[in-house]
């Protein structure tokens, strides 16, 4: 289930090239890892606190509404998962309680997850329970065991070169008798719900909404009671990167102060329910009462400190702030001394730029632990796919890198151009192919709202639009995008900075606030 | 004008069709039967005589050189001159002087006579032994001035033209005679015609491989030129930018800019073909004077009259020029020759310049004799260079070989034609590849070109043009709605390729993109793949059109381009709403009335929202307008559930908290301690905002600067249920604060403040003022007169003024319109209804007795309570052991729904106090409430007495609440649970004991 790690682990296992060498000595540089993590919460509705690489058993919480009652559960999670081919076996171990309600639940699912790469790349995930599952929650003196169960979940993944993108569905029902004997009556939760999510470097959001819908048959003294209720569970996990300057309490520092890259972790659930009122008896009424409420589960922020250098000449330029940063977070790479922000960027040090700033999904760790022991053993001969890159120039693993992954293309036949410059055109082609989102431009060909409109380069127009947007691109004072003027490398950082911006924040907002509140 | 016009044709080839089409179908001139007034009528020139007599130049005379027509043209319209000597020369291949080149320049731009003046000042402030003679010399010297008057030359340049002794200059000065470089007369002729320099798009410049060598000042006016097809290179990828410039290319380079040209010097030029010339006479003046009437067909379709007039017949043109001199003449170029008008025939397809001032004709230029030759648009499907064949597609005829006039001039008549024909070419045939001469190999097969045939069926000329072949599959165009006009019957789209924005290509292509609708009926519409009104397709959307053979749409499917922004509104006014989106930036929106408003996910309306509503907007946005389509307003994620006062310690950086001491809450006007005591963590929002006084702050200058400054804070529920602060707003502790509770009197726009009732002073507000309408953080610029608000105000300590820290406008009581009965029950229809056969209503402090039966319905959302609590409704009966018959409940309605039954004893004896103590509820280690409080403690205590009417003084009362009794608040039940001490309630009970349990409470 795990798609973005699943589809890393598949791919670096066909290409075992000299691009894994880099790759690893790239990811020895990254501080702490937002991971994908879709998964961690289990398909039941519930929250956990799925963090740290390694762990396998995580806070959970989720709301039962079985007794026709919203009851929030608590306890843990625990989860194991082996990858089998093109298959993930795991198997998810709760056991949550409530005392206050006298309440207790305990669950165990294994589940198959098919996995199946299609020809555009995109990967069809397919999960469905190996065994047979077992459920028993307890609510004061009364137990629902879990009787039949059928289960389905399939989302598509649709890897990009800076970010995974997936959406899927979900469809459930479960049956439980309640009592121990069969003549208590049961209860039939019906689940259906869609989430939607993304996995990148700098964070990744999952949201899921589901819809229950509770039908009970409760045998009472001869008598049954039935009434059936609703419930609409939203769940959110979102692991995030914030970066923040801190300017040294100190003047006699060889540095003035640095950045500090924080990572939150949050997880949030929200129900609202329709259930009917219960009379003293315990026997359901005509009344539904409408309750809502929200869990939580947020984890201790990591923070890391970013190396500074030392950029004192540039004090007072207007992208200061932005170069700092990306010197920082080794964007921008060496002492900094040489950084003429006027000056124009290379394609080579553009490239070497955008694949830390863009880069790949960091894969599942809990499945690519036996992956990196066989990393290094396997060396092949490094050749370099542009006849005017050698393997020794010091951009070459770069570029090599942001060629691959279809960031950057080449320049006509075995050529990439290092030394030459690209246009603001071309970097937003760049940016938009990272997140791939071209595909948001209306057809045939979008209109932007630039100035200079009609100077966009058609092979620029989607992306243009695209960044426009989401707001990764503003025009100039004028309103023009100067599209086909020279990318500088204090443009460049404004933009890298915007990307990174909103690989943050922006795409967060759109996923978790929007979907949830709307 | 024509090659740009061609070159951007290539982008919608199709919508020329579609034009042509229609201006065939709706406008094309009806056959003239009688004699015709001639719409206009233009005159013969005066000079005409004289000009021919200066341009019989012997060198242009008798060269075939392709740039004759346009020597004739600039010498006719005055721009070029030829030298003046005996030998009458043009100058054709000689070098055009950089003097001479500025004069070319400022007389294709009318501004010969200012330079003209110039040059005679700069003459008359010389010493008289300077003094130059040579007139023209003088004029050139005003060509320079002028020059450097206008940034075309450096002062530098102007002095070292201006020196004297031209040969000292050394070899890097700027010398008048020497050659003018091409860079130059594209930097001066872009400058002279006000070219926009194109920076930044160096596509075509690339395209020379020479252009590095350009001066890098020049580059940006090389490439206005190139773009406008000004100048061109030498058709091998060189621009050559420092060659010097010819005569014979100065007077093409004219031509090529005769759009610019033309309109600079107000000349216009027409096409037309002549119809009838007619003699005239006029004997009137006393002598005789005879002339023509050439009456010309004009493009348009309207009739043209040029009218000549010359000496008595019988005048001998061969004499001397004074004697001979034609009056009202023309100038008239024709099969490589000028002449006057009698070189004019009958079917001359003919160019005419007319200067627009006194209508008079400047220059005449025949293209082709509609007898001897014809033209084809037609598409090249082979070329046999060994016989001299063509095999191509012709697809329509043409008047004029003039893509400009393309709309106006072709028919179609391929049906009755062979499409596909083979013409033999003259082996001297005119090839013009996209505006640059060029020879017959450089043609592609696939081109599309326009034919020029004689009427002997070769081909003499070809020029290459875009248009499309009219084909099944082309008949679909697409591309982004420009405007769509039903009323008017035509759709205009963008190019396909996404371009039509800029001013120029807005001007000239909006036609081209233009696609009509003839029967709007028939018109088939899908929007968004349902069928939907041709008006339903909007600017911004993406739109197919399928077209008939005439060009005509028949079909169209959109779908929308909507785009989703998220905001929050700022204010709403009637017809439109000011939204502030995340970036910070406002817009006003219009609200049409198909504007949608989803809330919760139902559909309501505008008066749904209110300011400081968070939304989700569906906007067409196009580069013309922002539509508003759609409002989805958030529920109440983002309302301020409470202002706070306290002195913020410090901020917690990492966990982006608040610590705050000495916390109060604001509570209807006052501020009260909260339970915790000491510090407590208020986390910000990530949108939050800190202000001091009205100046935003970073977090950092308040670790800095503020530490255990008193500040408001308000929280909003976060996503999640935690409180989170979303504006800190710092206040002075010098300043006094006063606390008001009364209606808003009125607001004094302009000056952000307001005035509240009953106190005579302004308050201000600033972003620093907490404003919470409604439950919702808005501006100051919300608060309306009548709102009733609750104000924290603080007065300057240093200038006396008052400024609002926080004002908390309630929504005004949306009390439910419950009544309460006390009533014995004669008969129940179960689930349905109930009767009562008499009942009391508490009105005031009494129970109003009546003694007629009323009917109570029974709802879903009828409650039943009993002595144990809830009591299913289902067995609320007139039946069996359980009967409700003739039992006396309370009945708490609205209007005739029955709320709540309860079975709580009867009690007739008011007291009301204020809560300070609950207790009897359990609530569990979780948090989880688990039995409901049982009895509540009052002070400040007050007994009813139905007697005096007073409410009597007694002492703390402890009462207890039943299972089944009803508490109110609002009009609406509540649970005991949602009792708080401080409360004030009313109570209904048994006695005027001190204990007891009370029946109906009534919280206040």
């Amino acid at each position: 289930m795990k798609k973005s790690r699943q589809r890393k682990g598949m791919k670096l296992m066909k290409r075992i090239s000299s691009l894994i060498i880099c790759l690893v000595l790239i990811m020895c540089l990254l501080p702490s890892e937002a991971n994908a993590r879709e998964g961690d919460a289990g398909y039941e509705g519930g929250i956990s606190s799925g963090e740290s690489p390694g762990k396998t058993t995580y806070e959970y919480q989720e709301v039962c509404f079985i007794s026709g009652e919203p009851i929030v559960l608590k306890g843990t999670l625990v989860i194991t998962k082996q990858l089998k081919q093109s298959k993930i076996i795991s198997t998810y171990k709760y056991s949550l309680k409530n005392t206050d309600k006298a309440a207790t639940l305990t669950r165990i699912l294994s589940f198959t997850t098919i996995l199946t790469t299609k020809e555009n790349n995109q990967i069809v995930e397919e999960t469905s329970y190996s065994r047979t599952p077992s459920e028993t929650i307890k609510i004061g003196s009364v137990s629902y065991i879990l009787k039949t169960n059928d289960f389905t979940r399939s989302s598509l993944v649709d890897p990009k070169p800076a970010i995974n993108y997936y959406a899927g569905n979900i469809w459930g029902k479960k049956v439980y008798q309640i009592g121990t004997t069969a003549n208590g009556g049961t209860v039939t939760i019906e689940t259906t719900g869609d989430f939607y999510g993304y996995d990148q470097y700098w964070g990744n959001v999952e949201v899921e909404v589901l819809n229950h819908n509770i039908s009970c048959e409760k045998n009472n003294g001869g008598k049954v009671d039935k009434w059936g209720g609703n419930a609409r569970v939203s769940l959110s996990s979102s692991v995030t990167q914030q970066l923040k300057y801190y300017k040294n309490q100190p003047d006699e520092i060889s540095f003035d102060g640095g950045y500090v890259m924080t990572q939150y972790n949050n997880n949030i659930l929200e129900y609202t329910s329709e259930l009917p009122e219960f009379d003293a008896k315990g026997i359901s009424t005509d009344k539904v009462i409408e309750k809502s409420d929200s869990l939580k589960i947020e984890t201790f922020p990591v923070q890391k400190r970013l190396p500074s250098v030392d950029l004192s000449y540039l004090k007072g330029h207007w992208a200061e702030n932005n170069i700092k940063l990306l010197f920082g977070l080794e964007i921008f790479a060496g002492n900094g001394r040489n950084f003429k922000p006027e000056q124009n960027i290379t394609r080579a040090e553009f490239a070497s730029a955008i694949v830390m700033a863009a880069r790949e999904v960091p894969p599942d760790p809990a499945l690519t632990s036996k992956l990196t022991s066989t990393r290094s053993t396997k060396k092949q001969t490094v050749v370099s796919p542009f006849d005017d890159v050698s393997v020794d120039n010091v951009y070459f693993n770069q570029i090599d890198s942001a060629y691959k992954r279809g960031l950057i293309s080449g320049k006509g036949k075995n050529l990439f151009g290092p030394n030459d410059s690209l246009t603001i055109a071309d970097a937003v082609n760049i940016f938009i192919r990272a997140v791939g989102l071209e595909s948001l431009a209306p057809s045939p060909a979008p209109v932007t709202n630039f100035k200079d409109n009609d100077q966009i380069p058609a092979s620029a127009r989607n992306a243009a639009y695209v960044a426009e947007k989401i707001g990764l691109v503003l025009g100039d004072s004028k309103g023009n995008l100067n599209p086909n003027a020279k990318l500088t490398k204090a443009q460049a950082a404004v933009m890298l900075n915007r990307f990174i911006t909103y690989m943050q924040d922006g795409i967060k907002k759109e996923y978790r606030d929007r979907i949830v509140n709307y | 004008m024509l090659k740009n016009k061609l070159s951007m044709i290539k982008s919608n080839k199709l919508a020329i069709l579609a034009i042509i089409a229609t201006i065939m179908t709706s406008g094309l001139p009806m056959t003239v039967i009688s004699a015709e007034t001639p719409d206009a009528v233009y005159v013969g020139d005066f000079t005409a005589g004289a000009t021919l007599n200066n341009m019989d130049y012997s060198d242009v005379k008798n060269s075939n050189t392709s740039a004759k027509p346009a020597i004739y043209e600039a010498s006719a319209l005055g721009i070029t001159k030829g030298f003046a000597n005996m030998a009458k020369r043009f100058g054709r291949t000689d070098t055009l002087s950089k003097e001479e080149a500025l004069a070319v320049v400022y007389r294709a731009v009318g501004r010969e006579a200012e330079a003209q003046i110039l040059g005679e000042n700069l003459n008359n402030a010389r010493a008289a032994a300077d003094k130059k003679k040579d007139v023209l010399q003088v004029w050139y010297d005003g060509f320079l001035q002028l020059a450097a008057n206008d940034g075309l030359i450096t002062q530098q340049q102007l002095t070292d033209a201006l020196n004297m002794d031209q040969a000292s200059l050394d070899t890097t000065a700027f010398k008048r005679k020497a050659a003018a470089q091409r860079q130059e007369m594209a930097y001066w002729l872009a400058k002279a015609l006000k070219l926009e320099a194109v920076r930044g798009q160096q596509d075509i410049l690339n395209n020379y491989m020479d252009w590095r060598s350009a001066d890098p000042d020049k580059v940006p006016f090389i490439e206005a030129v190139l773009q406008n097809k000004i100048m061109n290179g030498d058709g091998y990828g060189h621009f050559n930018p420092t060659k010097a410039i010819t005569r014979e290319q100065a007077a093409q380079i004219v031509k090529n800019a005769e759009p610019q040209i033309l309109t600079a010097l107000k000349f216009e030029k027409m096409t037309g073909t002549i119809d009838k010339i007619s003699t005239t006479g006029d004997y009137s003046k006393g002598g005789s004077t005879g002339g023509k009437n050439i009456d010309v067909r004009n493009s348009l379709g309207t009739l043209h009259r040029i009218t000549t007039e010359s000496s008595a017949a019988g005048a001998n043109e061969q004499q001397s020029a004074q004697t001979t001199q034609n009056r009202r003449e023309l100038v008239v170029y024709k099969n490589g020759s000028v002449g006057n008008s009698s070189l004019l025939t009958k079917g001359d397809r003919i160019e005419y310049i007319v200067r627009t001032s006194d209508k008079t004709v400047k220059f005449i230029n025949v293209l082709s004799n509609v007898n001897k030759e014809r033209y084809v648009a037609a598409q090249i499907n082979s070329i046999d260079a060994n016989n001299l064949l063509m095999n191509v597609m012709q697809f329509f005829k043409l008047d004029f070989p003039n893509m400009e006039l393309l709309k106006q001039n072709v028919s179609f008549n391929l049906k009755n034609e062979a499409q596909q024909i083979t013409y033999r070419y003259s082996k001297n045939t005119f090839v013009t590849l996209n505006g640059v001469k060029s020879s017959i190999e450089n043609l592609n097969p696939d081109s599309t070109v326009i034919l020029t045939i004689n009427n002997n069926n070769v081909i003499t000329a070809i020029q290459t043009a875009d248009f499309s072949i009219n084909s099944e599959e082309n008949l679909v165009v697409k591309g982004i709605v420009e405007d769509n006009n039903p009323q008017l019957g035509y759709i205009t789209l963008y190019n396909e390729d996404g371009t039509g924005t800029g001013k120029p290509a807005e001007e000239q292509l909006a036609a081209l993109r233009t696609f009509n609708y003839v029967n709007q009926n028939a018109l088939e519409v899908y929007r968004n793949h349902s069928t939907a009104g041709v008006d339903s397709i909007q600017t911004g959307d993406t739109a197919f059109l399928k077209l008939d053979e005439d060009g005509n749409v028949v079909s169209i499917s959109a779908v929308d381009n909507y785009t989703t922004k998220y905001g929050k509104i700022i204010s709403k006014q009637a017809g439109k709403i000011v939204v502030e989106y995340e970036n910070g930036s406002q817009q006003v929106l219009q609200v049409p009335d198909d504007v949608l408003f989803i809330k919760d996910k139902k559909l309501t309306s505008l008066s749904a929202l209110q300011d400081g509503d968070r939304v989700k907007l569906l906007l067409n946005i196009t580069n013309k307008s922002t539509g508003l389509k759609e409002v989805t307003i958030e529920g109440n994620e983002h309302f301020i559930t409470n202002i706070y006062k306290g002195d913020i310690s410090n901020i917690d950086i990492t966990s982006e908290k608040l610590i705050v001491f000495k916390l109060q809450s604001f509570q209807k006007g006052k501020w009260e301690r909260t339970d915790r005591k000491g510090s407590t963590n208020i986390p910000l929002s990530s949108e939050s905002r800190i202000y001091l006084g009205n100046k935003l702050i970073d977090i950092d200058k308040v670790n800095e600067l503020l530490r255990g400054n008193e500040a408001y804070i308000a929280v909003e529920k976060d996503y999640g249920g935690e409180e989170k602060a979303v504006l800190v707003s710092f206040r002075n502790s010098e300043d006094a604060e006063a606390l008001y509770n009364e209606a808003i009197a009125g607001t004094i726009t302009g000056n952000s403040s307001f005035t509240i009732t009953g106190i005579d002073k302004n308050i201000g507000y600033d972003a620093g003022s907490i404003v919470v309408k409604n439950g919702r953080l808005v501006s100051g610029g919300s608060l309306a007169a009548d709102d009733l608000a609750y104000a924290a105000v603080n007065r300057n300590y240093d200038t006396g003024d008052y400024k609002a820290g926080v004002v908390m406008v309630e929504e005004p009581g949306s009390a439910q319109a419950t009544q309460l009965y006390r009533a014995r029950i004669k008969s129940v229809d179960e689930n349905n209804s109930f009767t009562v056969q008499s009942f009391s209503e508490l009105v005031g402090n009494n129970w109003e007795y009546h003694n007629t039966p009323k009917t109570f319905r029974l709802t879903y959302n009828t409650s039943l309570l009993g002595d144990d609590g809830i009591d299913n409704i289902r067995d609320f009966t007139g039946f069996g052991t359980g009967s409700y018959v003739d039992r006396t409940v309370y009945v708490l309605a609205e209007d005739t729904d029955a709320l709540i039954i309860s079975t709580a004893p009867y009690g007739m004896v008011n007291m009301k106090g204020t809560v300070y103590e609950i207790s009897g509820g359990e609530t569990g280690e979780e948090g989880t409430l688990l039995t409901e409080p049982d009895t509540i403690k009052l002070r400040s205590v007050k007994l009813y007495n139905p007697t005096s009417y007073v409410w009597e003084n007694i002492k703390e009362l402890e009462l207890g609440i039943l299972k089944n009794s009803i508490i109110l608040k609002n009009g609406s039940a509540i649970k005991p649970s949602d009792i708080r001490t401080g409360d004030s309630i009313r109570v209904i009970k048994k006695d005027g004991s001190l204990t007891g349990d009370a029946y109906i409470i009534m919280v206040e």
